[in-house]
């Protein structure tokens, strides 16, 4: 057994660069699901898992994606420890599988250089020969492998061309000591770090010279001119602008069927319980809390498959790094480091991964502005809370008789998100965390056809990932928040003659009295009470007493939101109602004076808020994890509520002044 | 109190416990370990 509880004394490292199809290599040789993305940086937590060398289980390490070892960022720091044996933990590595990507080998064999510089043997894997060889060029890997005095191997992940032959090589070199197969004359010593940089590239240039011939470039030229338009400032833009709209447009119309058949399928399971069982407060937990509290953000399933089927397709295919790069002048105006466009992208699929990604930014303030700015962008916990307004009020509405509304607002939501996170990172880069912006080179990888298997792969962990929070934390939630709006039970009588209606905790209302219809119990309950004494705060934004419940609620997670209104409007509907969807039941609603609670302005409003407010505690405990501080996480919360609050005070104050109301 | 207020009480202790046992695993979780530099957080 090793330190890390594995079968085997022998460990493997995994290195190479981002991008380079180390992660895709990570998955074919040990078997096990992980994310795979088109563009650099997604690797950043150490990964590792089983492989099977001759019989012998090898624990292989998926190290983070690195250009070179000089340890000046997270990453780097933790590669260069795990590879002298420094990192507590992790066992030393016996060899190191470089991966090198054969389309971009003299960038990728600089870090190979400093691996032998290391002393630990190295197999080099070539990745990306498939492309490098449709492109028309030849390379003679025994020359290769024998200027660089180690085993180079061909592989592919998805056909295991190669895997056979790695694992082979890798138990030769095993128990060897490398040669490193060139010598820092006395110029490259004297001359410090750049002398050695030098000599390296020197190196390389020879190597590949030697071993790899190039054909004509017509298709680096078609990627070019390719580039040339989708990277341009205005097309590119306005490219990015079209392909978000055809998506989310193609999101709403597609989800709309499967969704009304789940909250079909929903409704008949509480129409069943409440036929079958016996009137009661169990019947009215499973049917009010549990059904409709789970089934209303399960609905939203299809939305959130499609949200990742396309993102995954963008990733893969390396738009996404267009798009990012199209960003990029933006961003490093108002002083962001260039890298942190890796982990926002991350963050419009979750803002945990993004701000762990953020580990890759060497600066320290840097690093915190884009903590800080993460969660502004539209993570899918907000897709439930936006579906459910524009299904509500802005559905089958049409820009220019062919942009559906929704596609619009969904769209604006996104580009608000990111607008605002840009302006909070120049006033923070001008403030609290004033540093000047280091520079950024960002590799713009080929294009490529989608590779479906990691696609759907891609779908199908986030579907599980959805299914798993509904029915554990949002199950656990929605039973509490039953229990906050059913619980205490008040009687008639005593409303009536105007004295506080009698209460029991337990349930029991005495036997002279007669229970108070339910929508008037859930004004006397826990929640009811709580959302009446906010309603003041949260009137000038329209609200009423039953969205302040659910906003409350939604701080814990921003898709309880939708469980809580389910709920809201299950219980307190009175007895003999025809059961509703939910989107009917908000549309419906109404105050307790009678008015309609939700207008397409308060839904706007609502959605508004949703982009601007720190509303997941998971966040905030990696916030607090990342920058090793409570205040950090303590002033995002506030800043983003005063945010959130004044961005909303403004959208319906702004829309009552414009007649909108 | 007759047997659904029983399962109903219960049910509802469970979501509490579960929601605090949530917490508490989370908060450990992510809770920074001894040592981490002021720097760069999280990893040593």
């Amino acid at each position: 057994m090793d330190t890390n509880g594995h079968n085997s004394q022998i460990t493997i490292a995994l290195a190479g660069n981002p991008n380079a199809g180390k992660t895709t290599l990570f998955n074919s040789l040990t078997g096990l699901k992980q994310k795979v993305a088109n563009y650099p940086g997604v690797t950043v937590e150490r990964k590792e898992g089983p492989w099977t060398l001759n019989g012998k289980t090898a624990n292989l390490i998926d190290l983070p994606g690195l250009y070179s070892l000089d340890a000046t960022s997270l990453d780097e720091h933790i590669a260069s420890d795990i590879i002298r044996g420094e990192q507590a933990g992790v066992q030393k590595p016996d060899a190191i599988v470089a991966v090198v990507d054969a389309t971009n080998l003299e960038r990728n064999l600089y870090l190979v250089m400093q691996m032998f510089e290391f002393g630990v043997p190295v197999v080099i894997a070539l990745t990306m020969i498939d492309v490098f060889e449709k492109q028309k060029h030849e390379i003679d890997i025994e020359m290769l492998s024998a200027r660089l005095k180690t085993p180079v191997v061909a592989v592919n992940a998805k056909s295991g061309r190669g895997r056979n032959q790695l694992a082979a090589k890798v138990q030769e070199v095993l128990h060897t000591t490398p040669v490193v197969p060139y010598e820092f004359n006395e110029n490259a010593e004297n001359a410090g770090p750049n002398g050695k940089i030098f000599s390296r590239y020197n190196f390389i240039s020879e190597v590949v010279q030697d071993s790899v011939w190039h054909s004509d470039q017509k298709s680096h030229r078609l990627s070019d001119k390719i580039d040339r338009v989708l990277t341009h400032k205005f097309f590119g833009l306005v490219i990015l602008v079209a392909i978000l709209l055809v998506v989310f447009q193609t999101i709403f119309s597609w989800a709309s069927l499967p969704m009304d058949l789940l909250e079909k399928g929903f409704g008949a399971i509480s129409d069943f319980v409440r036929a079958e069982m016996p009137p009661g407060i169990l019947t009215d937990l499973l049917a009010d809390g549990i059904i409709a509290g789970v089934g209303g953000v399960v609905v939203f399933l299809p939305q959130i498959l499609l949200l990742f089927l396309f993102i995954s397709l963008l990733e893969d295919s390396g738009y996404m790094a267009r798009a990012a790069f199209l960003l990029d002048k933006l961003m490093s105006r108002v002083g962001l480091h260039g890298k942190a466009f890796l982990p926002l992208i991350s963050s419009f699929a979750c803002a945990i991964p993004g701000i762990m990604a953020t580990r890759t930014i060497e600066s320290r303030r840097d690093r915190f502005a884009t903590i800080m700015i993460a969660p502004f962008m539209s993570c899918s916990a907000r897709l439930p809370v936006y579906t459910l307004m524009i299904g509500a009020f802005f559905g089958g509405q049409y820009v220019f008789g062919f942009i559906s509304m929704g596609a619009v607002l969904m769209l604006a939501m996104y580009a608000l998100g990111i607008i605002v996170a840009i302006v909070v990172a120049g006033i923070l880069k001008r403030t609290v965390l004033k540093a000047p912006p280091p520079p950024f080179l960002m590799e713009l990888p080929p294009y490529r056809l989608p590779n479906l298997r990691t696609v759907f792969q891609n779908m199908f962990t986030r579907a599980l990932l959805f299914l798993k929070r509904a029915g554990t934390v949002i199950l656990a939630i929605s039973i509490i928040l039953w229990a906050l709006m059913y619980f205490p039970r008040s009687s008639q009588q005593s409303a009536v003659s105007g004295q506080q209606p009698e209460v029991s905790v337990a349930g029991n209302i005495p036997s002279e009295s007669t229970p108070l219809p339910e929508s008037e119990q859930l004004k006397h309950s826990f929640a009811g009470k709580l959302g009446h004494v906010i309603e003041p705060v949260i009137q000038p934004l329209g609200f009423d007493w039953k969205i302040g419940v659910a906003l409350i609620a939604s701080f814990a997670a921003r898709e309880v939101l939708v469980s809580t209104l389910s709920i809201i409007y299950n219980v307190g509907k009175d007895e003999g109602a025809e059961s509703q969807t939910l989107i009917a039941a908000v549309r419906d609603a109404k105050t307790d004076d009678g008015k309609p609670a939700w207008t397409p302005l308060t839904a706007l409003t609502l959605m508004v808020f949703f982009v601007l407010a720190m509303q997941c505690m998971s966040t905030v405990a990696i916030v607090r994890r990342e920058t090793n501080s409570w205040s950090w996480p303590l002033f995002m919360i506030g800043y983003m509520t005063a945010l959130a609050y004044l961005g909303a005070f403004l959208t319906y104050q702004g829309g009552k002044l414009l007649g909108f109301g | 109190m007759n047997i659904q207020y029983i399962i109903v009480i219960a049910i509802i202790l469970g979501a509490f416990a579960y929601a605090g046992l949530q917490l508490r695993k989370r908060s450990r979780a992510f809770s920074p370990k001894a040592g981490c530099g002021k720097e760069d957080c999280g990893c040593k």
